[in-house]
């Protein structure tokens, strides 16, 4: 039995230790927000929050996270929407849709843990993030404008 | 053609709880009417359906794959029944005659949906609210240009009387002769036309859009499947056994395409496919390589017959009277689609009947596949599209990933879901084929007047036909006779040297050169191929478009102006040029860039690129897109400015680091460490001018990618002198 906290919940999983996180959330959890892209840490589109910050979950083993809290998209916000979130509608961002959490996870993580934020930032942050559908520009748009609303651009 | 006046076109009905539903005649083949008028599927199927409580739910028979389908459908109807669009349930639409658009089948593609439907949804928008006034009026015994509508409710223009939709169902259901509603004045659109971001875009902000790799049904087990390391290669033998006694592992078994290991979950599934070891029978392409490939067409140019695709004046003698004659080779490679959802189908097939839960573009196809394979009758299947599809761009309409579930669920005699690795799509997706051109311009005066295109390229109907016949042949016709009858029909297209799509692009050039000759060479290549976005387009306008900008150098003339002052015929594309021209500020660029530009006309639409390139030591960074789009029409600019920023930004992929190379008849690549869409800091700011248009509206997911190659390699030409003739794009 392996135990860690998940969108603030403590949960068990009864898996092989190196049973990617991705797959425990997806599959054992039912939470099916974060998805499957490469399984190789090469899209980003399994991004998740270990203790804050943005991590691939498609590669890390279940038993790294023992004890340690995960958040999804599903937790990112109790109640209504997240800023990110909130910038990303406004601008329309999605187009597919697929990729789309997994970017919303990194911006969150990565404005979360910024204090000043410049377009170059923002580029440096959400290039392991692919978009096959090309949403770059308006994501662009959406972090900044989501970065001003939290007082950080 | 639309058959909007046809009695049939609108037809509505109560249901027993009371709702108001509503079904739509679409146009050629009418096979929508055919089953009204037998009442087979009558109203189980409908478009449009209003609830006693004034709920508005739309069935969409189209696949949202990040085009925006859903915001553009609504957006039509609700403009003309003056519903916000952005107050309709949407589900995704079974499989029936009703919904059949493309030849008659359920397809999503060709850059149609919004053109298709321009007509036929306003119209049906425009008769509904003419029926709901109607009612209305009646009821409140006024003249029926006395009352007015909005969103589902009507209102009377002299006092404070409403009343919703819901609450006339009765009165406008009793109404015989429903009248026909006027369709709004462009001048009056209140969606058509404005920036509206898409429908689905909170949901897809919040994370909660499910897409088929996230269904679940009960007792569904979790299979994938192991395939061969070349095209055609069969499995030899496996050590079935071993793996069988792994944790988890419910079967190992041979189906048609490779070995699939089946578990409770997939984790399991990809754990227990570590120790999985096929010994394989070499395919019957083991010896096919690209280089190959090329160097065969080639040979084949010199030595066989084409088929002669376009003909015009007397190319022989203007090549024979030329000063000089201008030659070139291009090189294009293979292209897997890599949408970013992976492969993936849930089947469950019993008895009597089979459920299919997938993300496909050709729902009807999926359909008729899977009664074909099990032997059931097409109305006993039932596919249950996904309303979102992670990414499409044809990839989705082929029938791999479904075969797979199908044969799965067989055996095992449960629910399964097929999910395909990263790795197993990049290595066996249907490929965007490979292409070898050979390119010759005699110039006379300083005047081009020959134009010869070489092309080899395999066919992808020719490839498809065989495979989708049996499918698309309507319900009478015999099962034994339909593979058979596929492959005659391939067979006669490659006698005849049809081969539709394959020179779409080549052929009529917005050029006017007097003597014209495209001619087509195949080399009967298995691999298998199909619909990539911009399918023809995508590599034709490379050719095109690069070799008129080497051109137009040779003549000692500026590529935008030499494009202006030759494209005599083709107003509308000359249009999006000059307004290119005029927002690029040519020949003006920024400090340490170069421009290049191309101009191509797809899918009935119009589009001019100007990009702005860097080079630095060797690597060529595209810094600024100045795109112009004629789409008739525009409905929803937003849209269609992310569907020009879409295709750029996949043609970008493509032209700076695309590259599916076959050695020993498999694919190099795996996985997007080797084959890389672009990222962020590779994407460059994109500006999207609309031309303002009252034309029927046509297609947008797919014109902004075939001006973007050459545009790059015309900008690179004129910043480092050398001429690049291959994709991806290398400087030596
Ligand atoms: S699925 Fe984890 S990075 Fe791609
Ligand atoms: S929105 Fe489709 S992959 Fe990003």
């Amino acid at each position: 039995m392996i135990s860690f906290f998940v969108n603030g919940k403590k949960v068990e999983v009864d898996v092989p230790e190196d049973t990617p996180l991705l797959w425990v959330i997806r599959e054992e959890l039912g939470l099916l927000g974060t998805k499957f892209g490469c399984g190789k840490a090469l899209c980003g589109s399994c991004t998740m929050h270990l203790n804050g910050e943005a991590i691939r979950t498609c590669v890390m083993p279940i038993a790294a996270v023992a004890g340690q809290r995960i958040t999804t998209i599903e937790g990112i916000q109790e109640d209504g929407l997240h800023p990110v979130q909130k910038a990303w509608a406004e601008q329309g961002v999605p187009q597919c849709g697929y990729c789309q959490s997994g970017q919303i996870m990194q911006a969150i993580s990565f404005i979360e843990n910024s204090d000043r934020i410049t377009e170059s930032d923002v580029i440096k942050s959400m290039d392991g993030n692919l978009c096959r559908c090309g949403t770059y520009n308006k994501m662009k748009t959406a972090i900044l404008n989501a970065a001003k609303s939290m007082g950080k651009a | 053609m639309f058959i909007s006046n046809r009695r049939e076109f609108l037809k509505t009905s109560l249901t027993t709880s009371g709702s108001f539903i509503v079904a739509l005649t679409l146009p050629l083949p009418h096979r929508g009417w055919k089953a009204f008028a037998k009442g087979e599927s009558g109203f189980g199927h409908h478009y449009f359906e209003i609830t006693p409580d004034n709920q508005f739910v739309f069935i969409m028979d189209k696949a949202e794959m990040g085009q925006g389908v859903y915001t553009g459908q609504l957006t039509l109807f609700g403009e003309e029944i003056k519903i916000n669009p952005n107050l309709f349930q949407v589900k995704s639409a079974p499989v029936a005659e009703v919904y059949s658009t493309f030849n008659g089948h359920m397809i999503t593609g060709g850059s149609t949906s919004t053109a298709d439907r321009w007509m036929i949804l306003r119209e049906a928008g425009a008769n509904l609210r003419e029926l709901f006034k109607m009612a209305a009026a009646q009821k409140w015994s006024v003249n029926v240009d006395q009352v007015e509508c909005k969103d589902g409710q009507v209102f009377a223009q002299s006092g404070t009387q409403k009343l919703t939709f819901g609450e006339l169902i009765e009165d406008a259901s009793k109404i015989k002769n429903p009248p026909k509603g006027k369709l709004t004045d462009p001048k009056d659109f209140i969606y058509i036309g404005k920036p509206q971001v898409g429908l689905d875009a909170m949901e897809k902000s919040k994370g909660s859009d499910r897409f088929g790799i996230d269904v679940q049904i009960d007792n569904m087990a979790s299979a994938v499947v192991e395939r061969g390391p070349s095209f055609g290669a069969h499995v030899k033998s496996f050590n079935a056994s071993e793996v069988k006694a792994l944790d988890g592992v419910i079967d190992v078994f041979k189906v048609s395409s490779g070995v699939a290991i089946v578990c409770e979950k997939y984790w399991q599934a990809m754990r227990a496919r570590k120790s999985l070891i096929v010994e394989w029978g070499p395919g019957s392409l083991q010896d096919l390589d690209s280089e190959g490939i090329f160097t065969s067409y080639k040979n084949a140019m010199e030595k066989t017959k084409a088929h002669e695709v376009e003909r015009e004046g007397e190319p022989e003698s203007a090549f024979a009277g030329a000063d000089q004659v201008i030659e070139a080779e291009y090189r294009l490679p293979y292209l897997a689609h890599s949408p970013m959802e992976p492969m993936n189908a849930t089947a469950w097939v019993q008895k009597d009947r089979c459920d299919i839960w997938c993300p496909t573009q050709g729902p009807s196809l999926v359909r008729n596949k899977a009664a074909m394979m099990l032997g059931l009758p097409r109305e006993k299947v039932f596919v249950h599209n996904s309303v979102f599809l992670g990414g499409g761009f044809g990839r989705r309409s082929t029938l791999d990933y479904v075969v797979d579930a199908l044969e799965i669920s067989k055996k095992i005699k449960r629910p399964v879901k097929v999910l395909w690795s990263r790795e197993d799509d990049t290595k066996h997706s249907p490929l965007r084929p490979i292409t070898f051109h050979k390119m010759k311009a005699s110039i006379k005066n300083g005047r081009v007047t020959g134009w010869q295109h070489d092309l080899g390229c395999e066919s992808i109907m020719q490839y498809v036909i065989p495979q989708w016949f049996g499918l698309m042949a309507p319900d009478w016709v015999p099962d034994f006779l339909l593979g058979s009858l596929g492959k005659m029909v391939s067979f006669f297209m490659s006698l005849s040297g049809k081969a539709p799509t394959v020179a779409e692009g080549a052929t009529h050039i917005p050029y006017t050169v007097e003597n014209r000759l495209v001619k087509h060479y195949q080399l009967g290549i298995k691999v298998p191929i199909h619909f990539w976005r911009s399918v023809g387009h995508s590599y034709n306008a490379f050719v095109v478009e690069s070799f008129i900008d080497e051109i137009a150098h040779k003549l000692g003339q500026d590529p935008m102006e030499y494009r202006l002052k030759n494209m005599t015929h083709n107003d509308r594309l000359r249009a999006t040029l000059e307004i290119a021209k005029e927002k690029s500020n040519w020949g003006k660029p920024s400090q340490g860039r170069f421009q290049g530009v191309a101009s191509h006309s797809s899918f009935k639409s119009f589009a001019s690129e100007v990009v702005e390139v860097e080079v630095h030591a060797g690597q060529i960074q595209v810094k600024k897109v100045t795109a112009v789009i004629d789409c008739g029409t525009p409905v929803n600019p937003d849209i269609i400015k992310k569907q020009m920023e879409s295709g750029i930004i996949y043609g970008l992929s493509a032209a700076l680091q695309g590259e599916i190379k076959l050695s020993a008849g498999g694919v190099d690549q795996s996985n997007f460490d080797d084959y890389p869409p672009l990222r962020m800091s590779q994407t460059p700011e994109i500006e999207v001018h609309i031309v303002a248009s009252t034309e029927k509206p046509t297609g947008v997911g797919e014109p902004g990618l075939p001006p973007i190659a050459p545009a790059v390699a015309n900008a690179v030409f004129a910043a480092t002198g050398q001429r690049l003739y291959d994709l991806p794009l290398r400087l030596t």
